[in-house]
């Protein structure tokens, strides 16, 4: 198991050896993020795949101002995003008003396994598949989200806001089917 | 989760993130494939760019090698026509032609002169030294050699003889003293002088020497000044003087005689005009430097350094360390100061008068050895140094060697030791040969120091090197290869014709490839000149070496 400073320098040279043990050291988790923003499996490995070798090609430009695999990760997102851009339905521009403002329900997803949970959220609109992991998973700001998709603050917070409410609806429907099941 | 938003996240979003936090999935096979796959095809395409300009360096460095390669040979070649020169094997001396390759008219006017004094003492001398036996037994040689010159007969002495007390009339004492010169400068110049070393160095001065090339012939081993007919001896074994309208014979400078103290001697010789000796002194053990001073040309050769470089890394400077071994070529480049070397041979019975000496040498094979250090200055600048041995050969081609002087010329070739210290070449005299072909190996010590540039930085690297390299000479070592002769060894000293340190400029490039990341294997040519000459100014031939190798080497990385 080489260090990443190793790694890093085996891959800038171009050593295949080092390209795939960092390939591997990181893919798995990459994999899950590509999942999130893509509608099949197959779509994601065609966004990791893309997104590696984006990774390998500009790796001597890593400066370490971050760690590795947060910088594999903005790489991996990147991608996607392109990836889906043309694929990108957005809904019009709904008034944040006419959202539905339900009081949250206390959302428990202990009891979910994190591919029921991704097919959840694969089931959601493109549009708001992508902001609800921009936004929830992610961490960015509505406004950062608005910028980078180059849409307005206010549709990206009512996107985020159906992405919500449907992924409420569908942990629900989850827990009434599984208690079903189990009566 | 960014953590400007983090405290803005409910807990909605904190479930879902958390959710997903250290999830994992493992993609497909061939998703690896696939990236490998395009990988290789973009490698490829810059490496079909970079492919024009490995063709042009490619065929740069060939013309260039090409080039180097041309002008080695064509050096060589100039080399051997400066150092050969016409042998004279006429019997009769006035009709023996006498080319002077580099020599002026002044140089013809003495060898004319030369000629005619030769043949008036040849006629004066035959009959006086016919039967003369000399105390070391030596008569019938000396007689031979008095018959057609006289000269050498009379210089056979052991170390530290006084000139006077060899077995020959004390007339025929020679100081080591330039021919042409007055007796009273004679005796003011080697008045009470012990004769070794410093005489050598004497017969080194300039003055002297420019005297002897004025007033003598234009190419010797050693001069003597003398008041006797050279080699002419009387009945008794006295030295015969010179007549007043005899001429001393052509002059030859001197070689180094043994110490002892020239004051007496200087006194015989005071009735003498002019004459010249061959000075071949003594036998002893060995001495420091090739006393042939005259132009005698020696091969002398200075190996092939070469020299490895080190990995070079991304990274912060970093160490290495690395054995080395290199294979190469390697040309002295001698060049004859005077025009022609004219010995005055201890000569066969049917020998000649006296002839020149003819040497050649061969660019030949150099073997360098050595360990490097370096470090890594950022990502394109290195440094090297190290310590290198080196073993360069040359071979060699001379009709002079010089006998022991209690030889019987043509008996055998004896030990002719030119390495006793501090004392030059004293022994023996010299005496002309068929062709004997020799083998002059040089060895020295070198410390490199060079500055690299890395061109392409990969898995295999490529580097520019040039820097300076400091030669140390060891020694240099004389063979006969047909074992005729014994070897003669030079080793650095006053005596010596060689420098003990001279600076070699290096040039070359550098290919490494890495195997893990502890060790590379390091393939580099390279060419290195002499900046300065390796002999000595006084020497009367100079030597500005070059060299061209490959080394292979393995390098360790120090982190």
């Amino acid at each position: 198991m080489q260090n990443e400073d190793k790694l890093i320098e085996g891959c800038c040279k171009g050593d295949r050896m080092m390209q795939q043990e960092l390939y591997q050291r990181f893919s798995k988790r990459m994999l899950v993020i590509c999942m999130r923003y893509s509608k099949a499996t197959e779509d994601a490995e065609d966004i990791l795949q893309e997104a590696f070798i984006k990774v390998f090609q500009n790796i001597n430009k890593f400066r370490k101002d971050s760690s590795l695999g947060y910088w594999i990760k903005r790489i991996v997102i990147n991608t996607a995003l392109n990836y889906q851009r043309g694929k990108l339905y957005l809904f019009p521009m709904v008034d944040i008003q006419d959202v539905n403002h339900n009081v949250e329900k206390e959302t428990v997803l202990d009891r979910f396994h994190f591919n029921e949970l991704l097919e959840m959220v694969q089931a959601l609109p493109v549009g708001c598949q992508v902001i609800f992991n921009l936004y929830a998973i992610e961490g960015y700001p509505h406004k950062e989200i608005a910028k980078q998709l180059n849409i307005s603050e206010g549709t990206s917070k009512s996107q985020y806001a159906r992405a919500k409410k449907l992924l409420q609806q569908m942990v629900e429907q989850s827990e009434k089917v599984n208690y079903e099941k189990f009566q | 989760m960014k953590s400007s938003n983090k405290s803005k996240m409910g807990d909605f979003e904190r479930k879902w993130s958390e959710a997903f936090e250290g999830a994992e999935a493992t993609p497909s096979d061939e998703l690896w494939t696939g990236i490998h796959a395009k990988l290789a095809n973009a490698e490829a395409v810059t490496y079909k760019k970079r492919m024009v300009y490995y063709r042009w360096a490619a065929a740069v460095a060939l013309l260039l090698l090409i080039g180097l390669s041309t002008y080695t040979f064509v050096k060589t070649d100039q080399n051997e026509i400066a150092n050969q020169n016409i042998v004279d094997r006429g019997p009769n001396p006035e009709s023996s032609p006498v080319s002077a390759d580099n020599t002026g008219s002044q140089d013809d006017k003495l060898q004319a002169t030369e000629d005619s004094q030769m043949a008036d003492q040849r006629s004066s001398i035959d009959d006086q030294n016919a039967g003369n036996i000399d105390a070391d037994g030596q008569s019938n040689a000396d007689q031979n050699i008095a018959n057609h010159q006289p000269i050498d007969q009379k210089i056979v002495m052991e170390e530290g003889d006084d000139l006077s007390s060899d077995n020959t009339d004390s007339t025929t004492d020679r100081p080591l003293a330039s021919s042409g010169q007055s007796d009273d400068e004679i005796s003011t110049e080697h008045n009470s002088k012990t004769v070794g070393p410093e005489v050598f160095e004497e017969v080194q001065d300039q003055k002297a020497l420019a005297q002897a090339q004025t007033a003598q012939a234009p190419s010797e081993v050693g001069e003597q000044a003398g008041a006797t007919n050279a080699g002419a001896t009387n009945n008794d074994n006295s030295a015969v003087p010179l007549q007043n309208d005899q001429k001393p014979l052509a002059a030859v400078k001197s070689i180094v005689k043994p110490q002892e103290d020239l004051a007496e001697s200087e006194a015989k010789i005071a009735s003498a005009a002019e004459s010249t000796w061959i000075a071949l002194a003594r036998s002893s053990a060995e001495v420091d430097a090739v006393a042939v001073k005259p132009q005698l040309e020696h091969i002398y050769l200075v190996p092939v350094v070469n020299v490895y470089q080190p990995i070079q890394k991304q990274q912060a400077p970093k160490l290495w360390a690395g054995l080395s071994f290199a294979p190469g070529s390697f040309d002295p480049n001698y060049r004859q100061q005077a025009a022609e070397t004219q010995l005055v041979a201890a000569a066969a019975p049917n020998a000649q008068s006296s002839f020149i000496v003819k040497e050649d040498s061969n660019p030949g094979l150099s073997v360098a050895m050595g360990m490097d250090v370096g470090m890594n200055l950022g990502r394109r600048w290195k440094v090297t140094s190290g310590l290198q041995y080196f073993n360069s050969s040359v071979d060699a081609n001379t009709n002079a060697v010089a006998e022991a002087s209690n030889t019987p010329v043509y008996n055998s070739f004896s030990s002719y030791d030119l390495s006793a210290a501090g004392r030059g070449i004293n022994s023996g005299r010299y005496i002309f040969a068929p062709d004997t072909d020799l083998q002059s190996t040089f060895e020295f010590l070198s410390v490199p120091v060079e500055a690299g540039y890395v061109v392409i930085d990969r898995k295999v690297q490529v580097v520019l090197n040039a820097g300076v390299g400091t030669n140390i000479f060891i020694k240099n070592n004389i063979q006969d290869k047909q074992n005729n002769l014994a070897d003669v060894t030079i080793t650095p000293g006053a005596g010596a014709p060689f420098k003990t340190v001279y600076f070699n400029g290096l040039m070359g490039a550098e290919v490494l490839y890495g195997i893990g990341d502890q060790f590379n294997i390091s393939l580099k040519p390279q060419y290195r000149t002499a900046l300065n000459d390796f002999t000595k100014s006084n020497s009367e031939f100079s030597s500005r070496p070059s060299a061209f190798g490959v080394s292979l080497g393995v390098q360790y990385n120090i982190k």
